[in-house]
Formats: structure tokens, sequence, C-alpha cells
């Protein structure tokens, strides 16, 4: 969902960039309280596993592919904050080594994967998170739920930027509409990748695990009550 | 490291400081059915960087080469036209693949094994400035900690 130059009018893409360094701004304040000196060398690495699976296009059919946006999957394995700066980093490269989404279009880009992406996916992570069974497995099926969903709102997100000023006259029902349905597919590409990255680290070092944190604290009460027994 | 902190440490040394400081309750009980070997946070930092080189380097040459989903709905619905040419499609790796290099195999390799190694640099140095240092660690992670506020204070960055 790289958007290239030239599909937003100057105005909007002006816009986009606006909302993309405040958002930026905020995760730069907001990452220090996810980033420890354990976690850090583990962020570095969702960047990097992010970027070297954006390469990975897989084909959903009809002469169509897709490939992972990572916005839930890094903020549920490093925190929503560190996840948008996550993104960007990504973006920023691919933007200008490998002329992969525009340059003008950077803060589009970062807008709708670094901020719509990570941010949707996050607030479904915690909401699915607060109703199934307050254990480090939970993780699991709420991450592979988020990054579906978050897929087709970030389509959804474009969509409404192209309503706003795309250059293009194609009615916003028409745009919204193939952009949903094609990147629902995409969001169960999205769903599998993400469950089996999350399910990994789960497996083997869940204290490690963002979105796990709050379900190993409840573990740590659980162990000290039956000492004294 | 050596003349690490007397104040707390029951179990202490060295490499158990990480275990002790993140996991700390979940994991004392001697004999708690919860004691398998654990796996070091360095370990799995280091097969995920293989991992992730190695679908770089190699797994992305079997990709799909279809139009993405954006790409595609573009193309259907008659706004791709509206793409200009890419700013930086003068940059030796645009497109994802190397200036130069022959072998289409080696090309995407050679420039997805490149865009993840700066990635990793650019964002890794990033999330050490931005990091908390905390100020209750052991003698050790505070000498870490020192670096890296030394790092910290030069306030890096080349997008000039």
């Amino acid at each position: 969902m790289h958007v290239p130059d030239g599909f937003l009018d100057a105005p909007t893409s002006v816009g986009t960039a606006v909302v993309a360094a405040a958002g930026v701004g905020l995760a730069l304040r907001g990452a220090r309280r996810e980033l420890d000196d354990r976690t850090a060398p583990l962020a570095g690495l969702v960047a990097l596993f992010i970027f070297a699976t954006q390469l990975l296009n897989f084909p959903i059919g009809a002469g169509t592919s897709g490939h992972l946006l990572g916005g839930a999957l890094a903020a549920v394995l490093v925190g929503p904050w560190t996840a948008t700066l996550a993104i960007t980093v990504v973006l920023i490269v691919q933007a200008t080594l490998m002329a992969d989404g525009g340059l003008t279009a950077l803060g589009t880009n970062i807008t709708l994967m670094g901020l719509v992406g990570v941010w949707v996916g996050w607030l479904v992570f915690i909401a699915l998170r607060r109703v199934l069974p307050r254990r480090p497995a939970s993780v699991v099926p709420a991450a592979c739920v988020a990054a579906f969903v978050s897929v087709p709102t970030a389509a959804f997100a474009f969509s409404v930027l192209f309503a706003i000023g795309g250059v293009a006259d194609v009615p916003f029902s028409t745009v919204a509409t193939a952009m949903v349905g094609v990147h629902s597919l995409i969001g169960l590409g999205e769903a599998a990748i993400t469950a089996l990255a999350v399910s990994s680290i789960v497996a083997v070092r869940p204290d490690l695990v963002y979105g796990a944190r709050p379900a190993l604290r409840q573990r740590t009460l659980t162990i000290r009550d039956e000492v004294p027994a | 490291m050596t003349k690490a902190s007397p104040a707390t440490s029951a179990t202490d040394p060295g490499s158990q400081t990480d275990a002790a400081r993140t996991t700390g309750a979940t994991e004392t009980p001697k004999g708690s059915p919860s004691a398998r070997p654990r796996v070091s946070t360095r370990r799995v930092v280091v097969v995920g960087i293989l991992v992730s080189l190695f679908l770089a380097g190699v797994v992305s040459f079997y990709a799909s080469t279809h139009p993405d989903g954006l790409a595609f709905v573009a193309g259907e619905k008659g706004f791709l036209h509206s793409a200009g040419a890419h700013a930086s499609d003068g940059s030796p790796f645009a497109g994802y693949s190397t200036r130069g290099v022959e072998n289409a195999r080696l090309s995407r390799g050679l420039a997805g094994v490149v865009g993840a190694t700066l990635v990793f640099v650019l964002a890794g140095g990033l999330f050490l400035v931005v990091r908390r240092r905390d100020q209750r660690d052991t003698a050790g992670d505070t000498a870490g900690g020192a670096a890296g506020g030394a790092a910290g204070d030069s306030p890096s960055d080349g997008d000039g």
C-alpha cells in the first residue's frame, strides 16, 4: 500500500506530512516508556523483520499481491509508540533508497501504515486482550485479529484521503469498495504472518512481548499467593 | 560489573541480572513447573536477525511480482497513470534491484540485505538513543547507560 508520488495533490500531501510529523514527535516521547536496555535491540529487530517481510509479496489471486504492513505486529511485540517509529524508519529507507513509496507521499505513507495501521491494530488488540483469558498465549489470537482489521482500515483511510485530495476523479465509493475488498484478502496474510511471528516469541520469551506483560504480572501474583500455603 | 551492587543481590552475578530483573518472581521458586531453560535475549535477537536477512536476501527473490493491492486498484479504477516518476529512481537500489549486478537473484538479494541492514542500524540506533536508562540498575548496566548517553549526546542524523 505504498502510495507513490502524484496520487494525492500537494495540499493533502502537506496535510498528511504534518499529521505524520506530529505523530512521530509524540512517538519519540511515548517510546521512551516502552524501551529499555533489554527491549531496544528487540525493537531494532522488529523494524528489520518488517522491512524483510515487506519484500515478500504474496499472491492473493486475480493478478494481485500484497505484503505485510506490520503495524499490529510491531505494536504487540514492542509497544505502539515504538511501532510507529519502527515503521517510520522502514518507510524512510524504502522511499529514499528503494524508490518504493513516493518522497512527497512519505507523510501519507507514515500516516497510513505507521499511525492508522499501528494504532488501529493496537486498539483492537487491547480490546480483545480484555475479553480473552488473562494468559500470555491469548496474545496470539488477539494480535491475529488486530492484524487482520488493521489492513482494510488503512486501505479505507487511503480512500478517504483520495476523496479529499486524489488527483484523478474517481468516486469515493468506487475506490473505497475496491481498496477495502482487496485489502481484506491481504489482511488474511497479515494475520497469518503476525500470528506466526508473535507465537514464536511468546513460545520462547513471553516476557519480551510488550502486549503480554499484563498477563505475566498477573501470573507473578498467582505464584506469590501460593508460596505461604 | 565485578564490583556489582552489594545492595540487593540475593541471586545475582552477571549473566543472571537480566533474568532476575525482568521476570523476577516468575522464575525464582525452585522446582516450579515454569522453570524451563531460558533463551537469552541476545539469542532471540541474533536468530531473528539471521531469519530476517535470509528472508530479505534469499526468499524475496521468490515473492509475487503482481502489482500490490493499491497498484491493482489504481490500475483497475484508472488512476494509476497519475503516479509520477520516483525522485529516488536514481538510487543504486531503486526498485529493490542493485544497479550493475546482472544476476537477478543476486541483484535483488543484495538490495534486500543492504536495505535490511540499514533499517536495523537506523532503527536500532534510534531506539538506543530514545530508550529509558533505568536508574535502579546494577553497576554494569549503569556503565552501559552512560555509554548510551554519550552516544545520545550527538543528535545523530545525516539526512541533509
